[in-house]
């Protein structure tokens, strides 16, 4: 996982040290990179702020469902599945729109893109803040509510208490935002992300690009450390997936207007991409062919997403012990660990490449191993953070009572501990596997000749104009995605049932 | 803890190893050779698939797209060098393929595929060979440019007529829009050229994703007018969104237009040679350009074309190009670019 920024800090060294030292300023952008920066973090943190807002009143919201209904609000964590240009595309279409039909000018490209960024990754905001927020326990709310009303329980409580994982989260989000130029691209907006890319372009030097980055690992490694921080700082309480209240909370005024708002943008984040996916299949017959003709793809990229999602959890579980240790080392070396997520994707591909294509693993290198490899360095950082995130909720006394009954530490952790960190694992595995299925940078660079991804299929028939295919494919990405967020709901629920049963014993 | 840890996820392990084998396909023993190419899927499939029929040799093709800003299968020709992949590169423009040849990627071939192509398409070491492809277009909007008012050069991106953001170009650092700044910058030299650009910056002239989007905006009406590539204009054309194609600079004296052929080379150390000489010589075929312009993916081809067979759009044009070589744009791409980028991203 680490493998490909350690080639490339190899290849640095060595490029440095033979007389171009003069490159190391590349790693201190100033003047017009300073300020590209800048923009590319006021961005990133406006959409993450977005994300992490509306997924706290989108759960706040969730909670007056009824129980039966409950289960629905796992749903549409689905659409993450659907690459940012996908919003994008259908975000540009109805501003379009609007713009033409009010005869208002269309609004700056940095808006827009913020705008986009924070609905691209509105499930993951949604998921992050129905995750912290039931993790809440409610014995602490029942207390509270008995001296206070339900809004009043909710800031100087719930809100409180559930923000160490909400800021973990919202750090997730602003590092996704901060290394995809894709979105702000098509807005005519210029990002730090891009600069590293047109940076490479021209230079045509991976060492190049990689001192470009710099600043953001540095940034990476902030965020990273402020959010393992962050989780350190949870209550350790067990998620129970339910709400913190044990009655239909009652709100008032204002928040209650907000919550209906942030329910109405839940629904266009859906709607929007949904309904001019719909409008684009319609639009031309080429859909049916071309999803007859990409099954080999969905098929690979489907295994490949998988497979990665489940590697990512053994990584993500090693990363996790080491960063929930209280030796300095074992956190450092959980820090290092979690670094590669700020590497451009082209940069992990070429770092890939450089280890791998040797004569001796030519068999390797030419299979699907390449690509889950690419995917696993990009994203399994997240897996652990996740983990990181659930085992803190994870009940202390279960451990020790099963410590004390069990006969081996396997047993422990087969039977206790496995059941209670099982919402943060299929969490880390639906991330990681929506994140493995719309890769694009890396992927490119080590697919296997002949087996190109969905994802790149998308990109090319995006590029000629064929709406109509895009759309049937991402329609078809979305349904299976769907089948598959309904089966995970089924079995968080299943989970849920076995940890209380536990509990009960 | 490490043992932990792996006996719990031996099942994950197991499955993920599971789930890589089902995801990798039985290779058999059949020829087979492995292209690289930044041709679109839609177009090179077919061709790959003609070429398959023909031959019996399996092609096995790794696709490059847009949104990776051609860093893609350049850069990765580059990272495999000490022990290359890949049989044939097939490009859509030419200035990847200069690239890899300075490179050393490439293999030395003469073949008599190339017969009858112009001497400027044909590298005199046989390094690579071009043939036919697009053109530089300006696409124009007819709802919003009244007939007689559309442009006829592509200096009139300075044309006070027209106001700035009502005009449009994919982003100058990447792809096809890149290598029409790098000719303008050996026509001009880069004092002139770079005045240029700065005031097209300076007149908030949009700057766009790509090609594909600057078409997507002319149709639209969002832009009055934009440069873009003659596929993406014959794109429009063929769906019959109100749109109409310029040649620009086409009148006597002035600089004509920039004409991107494609280019075909073997890749030096290639692990299955013959049958990526057997695929070079296809693609360089009559047979095969003409498949090509019946496709839509080349609207000038390099030789004449069998009878009755004319290209979906601007049959009978006679294009005016611009006059530097392939190899004397590409000398001025890297400082092209660098300014490129010290003007537009921002």
């Amino acid at each position: 996982m680490f493998s490909p920024l350690l080639a490339l800090l190899i290849a640095g060294i060595l490029t440095l040290t033979h007389g171009n030292t003069e490159w190391l300023l590349l790693a201190l952008p100033s003047g017009r990179r300073l300020g590209i920066l800048w923009r590319s973090l006021a961005m990133s943190a406006g959409a993450a702020v977005i994300d992490v807002a509306l997924g706290v009143l989108i759960a706040c919201a969730c909670w007056g469902w009824s129980r039966r209904f409950a289960w629905l609000r796992w749903l549409p964590l689905a659409l993450i599945a659907l690459p940012p240009y996908i919003h994008a595309l259908a975000w540009n279409d109805v501003v379009q729109q609007l713009s033409f039909r009010l005869g208002t000018l269309r609004p700056p490209g940095e808006l827009l893109s913020v705008w986009v960024m924070a609905m691209s990754l509105l499930p993951v905001g949604i998921g992050l803040a129905l995750i912290s927020l039931e993790s809440v326990a409610r014995p602490l709310v029942d207390a509270a509510l008995t001296s206070r009303d339900d809004q009043a329980v909710f800031w100087r409580v719930a809100l409180p208490l559930a923000a160490p994982l909400l800021a973990a989260g919202g750090g997730l989000i602003f590092l996704l935002n901060l290394l995809d130029y894709s979105v702000p691209s098509l807005f005519g907006v210029n990002v730090y992300a891009l600069e590293i890319f047109a940076e490479f372009s021209s230079s045509n030097q991976p060492v190049r690009a990689l001192l470009l980055s710099f600043p953001l690992l540095l940034i990476a490694f902030g965020v990273l450390f402020a959010g393992q921080t962050f989780l350190r700082r949870v209550a350790q309480l067990p998620l129970r997936g339910v709400s913190p209240w044990s009655a239909p909370p009652q709100w008032r005024g204002g928040f209650s207007f907000f919550q209906k708002a942030a329910l109405v943008v839940w629904g266009l984040q859906g709607l929007v991409p949904l309904v001019v996916l719909v409008k684009l299949t319609d639009s031309g017959g080429g859909w049916l062919a071309a999803l007859q003709s990409a099954g080999s793809e969905f098929v690979f990229s489907f295994s490949v997403a998988g497979a990665a999602a489940l590697l990512s959890l053994p990584l993500g579980w090693l990363a996790m012990e080491e960063l929930n240790r209280r030796a300095r080392i074992n956190r450092l070396a959980g820090w290092l660990f979690l670094l590669p997520v700020a590497i451009p994707a082209p940069l992990i591909g070429i770092g890939l490449v450089t280890l791998w294509n040797h004569p001796i693993f030519d068999r390797f290198y030419a299979s699907a191993a390449m690509p889950v490899l690419a995917a696993l360095a990009r994203f399994a950082p997240m897996a652990a953070l996740v983990l990181l995130a659930q085992n803190q909720q994870v009940d202390t006394l279960l451990l020790d009572a099963a410590r004390v009954f069990q006969a081996r530490d396997g047993q422990t952790a087969w039977r206790v501990r496995l059941p209670l960190l099982s919402p943060g694992l299929l969490a880390s595995a639906s991330l990681i596997f929506a994140l493995t299925l719309g890769e694009l940078g890396a992927t490119l660079i080590v697919v296997p000749p002949g087996q190109p991804t969905l994802t790149l299929r998308i990109y090319n028939y995006l590029h000629y104009g064929a709406s109509d295919v895009v759309a049937g494919l991402c329609l078809a990405i979305l349904l299976l995605t769907l089948a598959g967020g309904a089966f995970s709901v089924y079995f968080m629920a299943a989970w849920s049932r076995r940890v209380a049963s536990l509990e009960q014993r | 803890m490490m043992n932990k840890v792996f006996g719990i996820c031996k099942p994950v392990t197991l499955l993920a190893i599971a789930l890589l084998l089902s995801a990798c396909h039985a290779r058999g023993t059949e020829s087979q050779v492995v292209v690289y190419t930044s041709v679109d899927q839609v177009y090179a499939e077919p061709v790959f698939k003609a070429f398959e029929a023909k031959s019996g040799i399996r092609v096995l093709a790794v696709y490059d797209v847009e949104a990776t800003k051609t860093v893609g299968l350049a850069q990765r020709l580059l990272a495999e060098k000490g022990n290359p992949q890949a049989d044939v590169f097939w490009s859509g423009e030419f200035t990847q393929t200069m690239f890899l040849n300075e490179q050393g990627i490439l293999a030395q071939y003469r073949t008599p595929a190339a017969t009858g192509l112009p001497s400027a398409y044909v590298d005199p070491q046989g390094y690579w060979y071009a043939f036919g492809g697009r053109a530089r277009v300006i696409l124009v909007n007819t709802d919003l440019v009244k007939p007689g008012e559309e442009p006829a050069s592509i200096y009139d991106l300075l044309a006070e007529r027209y106001p700035g953001r009502q005009l449009g170009l994919a982003n100058p650092l990447f792809g096809t829009t890149s290598t029409q700044v790098a000719a303008l910058y050996s026509l001009n030299g880069t004092d002139a050229s770079r005045a240029f650009f700065q005031k097209i910056a300076q007149r908030g002239v949009q700057v766009v994703d790509g090609n594909s989007v600057v078409r997507d905006m002319v149709a639209d009406g969002q832009l009055a007018w934009g440069l873009t590539d003659s596929d993406d204009a014959c794109y429009e054309l063929q769906k019959g969104a109100p749109v109409k194609v310029v040649f620009p600079d086409q009148a006597e004296g002035q600089i004509g237009t920039l004409v991107i052929p494609n280019t075909v080379a073997l890749i030096a150390n290639a692990p299955h040679p013959e049958n990526g000489q057997a695929l070079v010589d296809y693609l360089l075929s009559p047979e095969a350009e003409a498949l090509m312009v019946k496709l839509g993916w080349i609207q000038f081809p390099a030789r004449p074309l069998p009878q009755g067979l004319a290209p979906a759009c601007f049959a009978g044009v006679s294009l005016r190009g611009m006059s530097p070589g392939l190899e004397e744009i590409y000398q001025y791409l890297a400082a092209a670019q660098a300014d490129m980028q010290e003007i537009f991203v921002r």
